[in-house]
């Protein structure tokens, strides 16, 4: 299964639960899933507005996840699931306090609005998500998320020939609520804006992937995009902000090998192009286990 | 079919999930509306100026008489201006008639936020220089650093202090009637007053604020001068002044300005960057039985942030008191009192409570923000247009507030540079924030809060426990950020205390009768 969330923060739109993103497969009626994944994301550079840069006064930035994601089979055509991400954030300066906690609780649903067997998959999901606590938002390099709930929807097509190879397309969008901050003003666009909420902006994402999936493996190369459609740019020698504009281009590889009701999954991506975004390398990796759900049926996850 | 139903339902809250996402984001912010002041100040004529001897040093003539042709003609051409008021008039109306003393406060913080910027190291490993004469090059000029704030906002405020003074001066020495009792044809906009229109305190507050931020924010001229044009324009649109009130203005504002630029000329500030000092500052630093010396984290190193600051001209006092009020560390490094204020940090870093944490981020104030000082301003002009001040005691407010800030910046930074004690970072104390870069001891952030909260406690005396209140809140808040040992934050703080009461001690012999309290 999956989870809609590929817009999610510039911060962890790279994160573990991003690896389900965008695929067209349910489970069938009754069919449980739990997927347990570790990530981890470094950059020490990013786009401050469209220029790439060191910022030697933030070092090397290093984003760990634990997540714990579970699906379950309404029906053969309705799925739901959630994620829970536990998130630390660090830099390699000793100096720099690291953030840890928990990040947004997501959840949703997803619906086939094809028959799920069918070679042409199009398959609809909703997702909203709530920030679990009150987490830091001030220093964004380090920040477990951008503090505000949203709400996102996604179209997902896919056409997979008799041999296993598929191709496949996807578009979202992702809506964010208002944030509260701990401070009473901020600078936006070299303004002061005396006030503690902040608007962090709503964004759209498309993405192609194409692969095998076979009975115990798959893999899959994709290459996604978001865009945002408002904010602001980070200026001159400034730290990324609740406010700004994220984009991002990114590629990478996922495989998934199970043995009956076991597997695992290997994930790895790049950001390739970015505005006000950082250049991270996501590593995750994860083990699932179906926990219900007929015996013959296989978990096409 | 009952299946399909199902799923309709469930497209249909996907739908309507959706569509609630395009909510309004509008950000709200609190505006200011304009009041009738308490009180027009008819002595402030009178009070006591800074840079001026004499309120009537500026040497106007007198206004032409309502009776004149000449005025009659000012008077025609009001009449014909305000005909041709739009919308973006009646918003330029709105904007400034909330108080020109508070806006071009407003201005001066925006700007401060704007250039407090660090600078990039370039290919070369350094970190370039500002010229004032390229400011729009990069590295931009200024660095509004905190203590440049903190002399920005005390130059603008002191600059429009004394202009005003002046300008009350010559209201109530020359009394022309106003130009609606001149002309009842003319029907202001705003709210008529009984303060006398000659000469014009907008435009003399335009002049002098436009001036005084031109120089202190060179690449900004452009911005500032519209910004003038709508403060005066606005004056006209109204109904409240004819051009003669407004040129008479302007004239006192420009005279005021050029005594205020060659005193900023003048206090040292060329020398405060000279970087050659460390070497003998840490010398002396050693001499004192100092262990180890602040050194900056920013890698490559930073230069020390202004390390002659201390010996730029303070305000309320001279340099011989500025020594006498220097305050001696409680703890040197690496002694048994110092364990224990390192203990003390490893614990706060460990059990901080969300309220200690935010305690910290709310008065942080570091780069991309107005400044402690521009904090400070703020909570004055809150307080001021609560208590429906006048322009003229906004303005002494803030030229007394800001001579208080001016002077614990530069007490400060003689102390920091004087000892030149490090920072708790150089003992492996973690923080979420950005660490200044400048010696640990004092805490500018106290300082500026001693010496703020204790003036505006004697402005506002029945606040002087809550003031006192936010210069603890604030010393606190740099041992919670873990940026400062605990006696850097209490002596900042005491020292900042007794650099507010100089600024008091100017308060009650300005002869405007407005603040006895003896602190």
């Amino acid at each position: 299964m999956k989870n809609v969330f590929i817009v999610f923060l510039w911060l962890c739109g790279f994160s573990s639960f991003a690896q389900f993103s965008d695929d067209a497969i349910l489970l069938p009626k009754k069919g449980l899933f739990l997927h347990l994944s570790y990530s981890e994301s470094r950059f020490d550079s990013y786009w401050e507005k469209d220029v790439l840069l060191k910022n030697n006064d933030i070092g090397k930035i290093s984003k760990q996840i634990a997540n714990a994601h579970i699906s379950f089979g309404i029906s053969n055509r309705i799925n739901l699931f959630a994620s829970l991400p536990y998130a630390r954030n660090s830099s390699n300066l000793s100096f720099k306090t690291k953030q840890e906690g928990f990040q947004d609780l997501s959840g949703g649903l997803k619906f086939s609005i094809l028959d799920p067997v069918k070679p042409f998959s199009v398959v609809l999901s909703g997702t909203v998500t709530k920030p679990l606590n009150s987490y830091s938002l001030g220093n964004q390099i380090l920040a477990l998320g951008l503090g505000s709930r949203t709400i996102g929807g996604k179209l997902i097509l896919r056409y997979k020939f008799e041999s296993g190879l598929y191709a496949g397309a996807h578009g979202g969008y992702i809506g964010r609520e208002i944030v509260a901050l701990e401070n009473d003003v901020y600078k936006s666009n070299n303004e002061l804006i005396y006030s503690n909420k902040v608007a962090p902006p709503d964004a759209y994402d498309y993405g192609l992937r194409l692969g095998y999936l076979g009975d115990s493996f798959q893999i899959e190369a994709f290459g996604d995009r978001a865009t945002s459609l408002s904010g602001d740019d980070i200026q001159y020698n400034q730290l990324p902000f609740i406010s700004n504009k994220v984009n991002f281009t990114k590629a990478g590889i996922y495989t998934k090998y199970q043995i009956n009701k076991v597997g695992f999954t290997v994930k790895a991506s790049q950001v390739l192009a970015g505005l006000n975004t950082p250049k991270s390398l996501n590593i995750s990796a994860g083990v699932f286990f179906q926990l219900s759900g007929r015996n013959n049926d296989r978990f096409e996850y | 079919m009952i299946d399909l139903n199902i799923n309709m339902k469930k497209i249909l809250l996907i739908t309507l999930l959706f569509s609630a996402v395009s909510c309004d984001k509008t950000i709200l912010e609190p505006t200011l509306s304009s009041y009738t002041p308490q009180s027009l100040d008819e002595k402030a004529g009178t009070w006591k100026t800074y840079l001026l001897k004499k309120p009537d040093e500026t040497g106007l003539n007198s206004p032409t008489l309502i009776s004149s042709k000449e005025y009659k003609e000012e008077s025609i051409a009001l009449l014909k201006m305000m005909d041709t008021v739009s919308q973006a008039d009646k918003d330029n109306i709105a904007y400034w008639s909330a108080g020109a003393t508070i806006r071009w406060n407003e201005i001066a913080r925006e700007l401060i936020a704007k250039y407090n910027v660090d600078t990039k190291v370039n290919e070369e490993g350094n970190y370039p220089i500002a010229n004032p004469l390229l400011p729009n090059e990069y590295p931009q000029f200024p660095n509004s650093n905190s203590l440049y704030a903190s002399r920005v906002l005390a130059y603008l405020s002191i600059a429009q202090y004394d202009a005003l003074v002046s300008t009350w001066y010559y209201k109530y020495k020359f009394n022309r009637p106003n130009p609606w009792v001149a002309n009842t044809d003319i029907k202001p906009l705003i709210e008529k007053t009984d303060l006398p229109s000659f000469p014009s305190e907008d435009a003399a507050l335009a002049a002098v604020s436009f001036n005084v931020l031109s120089k202190m924010f060179p690449g900004e001229v452009a911005y500032l001068t519209k910004k003038a044009k709508d403060a005066v324009s606005y004056r006209l649109k109204a109904g409240m002044n004819v051009n003669s009130d407004l040129k008479m203005g302007a004239f006192i504002g420009d005279a005021v300005s050029k005594a205020m630029l060659t005193y900023a000329n003048l206090d040292g500030m060329a020398d405060a960057n000279k970087q050659t000092v460390l070497a003998e500052q840490k010398t002396a630093s050693t001499a004192l039985g100092i262990k180890k010396q602040w050194e900056s984290l920013a890698n490559p190193v930073r230069p020390a942030l202004l390390p002659n600051y201390g010996s730029v001209k303070t305000w309320n006092f001279d340099i011989k008191v500025l020594k006498s009020l220097r305050p001696i560390p409680a703890v040197l490094p690496e002694t048994d009192a110092w364990k224990t204020e390192i203990e003390e940090l490893i614990s706060i870093g460990k059990n901080a409570t969300k309220e200690q944490l935010q305690t910290a981020s709310l008065w942080d104030d570091g780069l991309n923000t107005y400044a402690p000082a521009g904090h400070w301003f703020r909570i004055a002009t809150e307080e001021c247009t609560k208590s429906k001040f006048s322009n003229m005691r906004i303005a002494r407010t803030y030229a007394l507030l800001g001579g208080a800030l001016l002077d614990a910046g530069i007490a400060c930074w003689e102390t920091k540079y004087f000892y030149h004690l490090p920072r708790p970072q150089q003992y492996g104390i973690k923080t979420a924030l950005n660490v200044p870069n400048s010696p640990g001891f004092t805490s500018e952030h106290a300082t500026f809060a001693g010496s703020a909260a204790t003036l505006l406690g004697g402005i506002f005396p029945y606040k002087s426990g809550e003031y006192a209140k936010m210069g603890r809140d604030v010393s606190d808040s740099r041992l919670y950020g873990g940026t400062h040992f605990k006696s850097d934050c209490e002596l900042g703080l005491t020292h900042g205390i007794k650099i507010g009461s100089y600024a008091l001690i100017r308060a009650e012999k300005d002869n405007s009768g407005l603040t006895i309290a003896t602190k």
